[in-house]
């Protein structure tokens, strides 16, 4: 995403940038949710909505408040819509999601079966 | 001198990595001298700010009293203002303090963590700015090299544009981080 970025010419940010401090929810037994770094693609939703279909994930709030959810709002651990597959986590673009014990950059991801699932589905 | 361009750089609150990066471009910095004279850097020993500088590159974000005065001053005596790396370009480490209070990283840095002596320096050290700035926020900047640091032919490309009278093009030539 970052090379995206210099691709289309976008060398730094004008608006001021606010500083907040989001929370980190590490209570799901694999998987952290930093919401710090996450940019609100809303990539997470549609995976687990459309091909996992479990739709743990929304987005809450308007605006620079939006945040993204795991079912009405509680710890991802309690999530009882969860199935534990680990598609958002490949899906993420930012890191955001991560897995346990695991440095983002250290994080191998394997996107080429979520076209393939989608696939399976159509036909 | 004569008609060489006058370059200079200057280190606010960054790692120096930046400078680093641009001493690594090795032996094209011949190249480089050949067409500008580096006036004011913390690589060489001149201590003041030349009246007109056509290019100055600047690494690290402004966050101390000292850094906002020097920007100020080294804007008003440059041509074409270069924000240098990540710092500069969005603040960056230095940035991550700015969800806290400075009184408490004062507190954390000088007491908490202090094994003697513990005290809040006054003198000497700057203080610190109630946030670390990316320079643009500041001062007006006119050319954008992201990278953590950007690479030695990043720097290159874009000194020797920028000494030839061009505006760089840095599409798919950096990146933020590393
Ligand atoms: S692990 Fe799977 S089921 Fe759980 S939130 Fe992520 S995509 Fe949805
Ligand atoms: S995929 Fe990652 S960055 Fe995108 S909305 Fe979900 S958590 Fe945020």
């Amino acid at each position: 995403m970052q090379d995206l970025a210099i691709e289309i010419g976008m060398t730094h940010v004008e608006v001021p940038y606010l500083y907040p401090i989001l929370p980190i929810d590490a209570s799901h037994n694999r998987f952290v949710i930093d919401h710090n770094r996450c940019v609100l693609c809303r990539r997470c939703v549609r995976v687990c909505g459309e091909i996992e279909g479990a739709h743990t994930w929304d987005v809450m709030g308007r605006g620079h408040k939006s945040r993204v959810i795991t079912d009405l709002n509680q710890p991802w651990g309690d999530s009882e819509s969860c199935t534990s597959c680990g598609k958002c986590v490949q899906v993420c673009p930012t890191g955001a999601l991560f897995e346990k014990g695991k440095a983002v950059a250290e994080m191998t991801k394997r996107r080429e079966f979520l076209p393939y699932l989608q696939s399976l589905r159509e036909d | 001198m004569g008609d060489k361009a006058i370059m200079a750089t200057v280190w606010l609150d960054g790692c120096s990595g930046c400078h680093m990066s641009f001493l690594d471009i090795d032996e094209r910095l011949i190249e480089l001298a050949d067409l500008m004279t580096l006036a004011y850097s913390p690589l060489v020993d001149t201590k003041d700010f030349p009246e007109m500088a056509d290019v100055t590159l600047v690494e690290g974000a402004v966050s101390s009293e000292d850094d906002l005065a020097k920007i100020r001053k080294v804007r008003a005596h440059t041509k074409t203002l270069v924000s240098l790396g990540d710092c500069a370009v969005t603040a960056n480490v230095p940035g991550m303090r700015n969800p806290f209070l400075t009184e408490d990283l004062y507190d954390r840095a000088y007491i908490e963590n202090a094994d003697a002596n513990q005290h809040i320096p006054v003198n000497v050290i700057p203080p610190l700015r109630p946030n670390s700035y990316p320079v643009h926020q500041v001062v007006d900047v006119d050319v954008f090299v992201p990278g953590c640091p950007p690479s030695a032919d990043t720097i290159f490309y874009v000194v020797s544009e920028l000494l030839a009278g061009r505006q760089p093009d840095l599409s798919g030539r950096s990146r933020f981080g590393a």
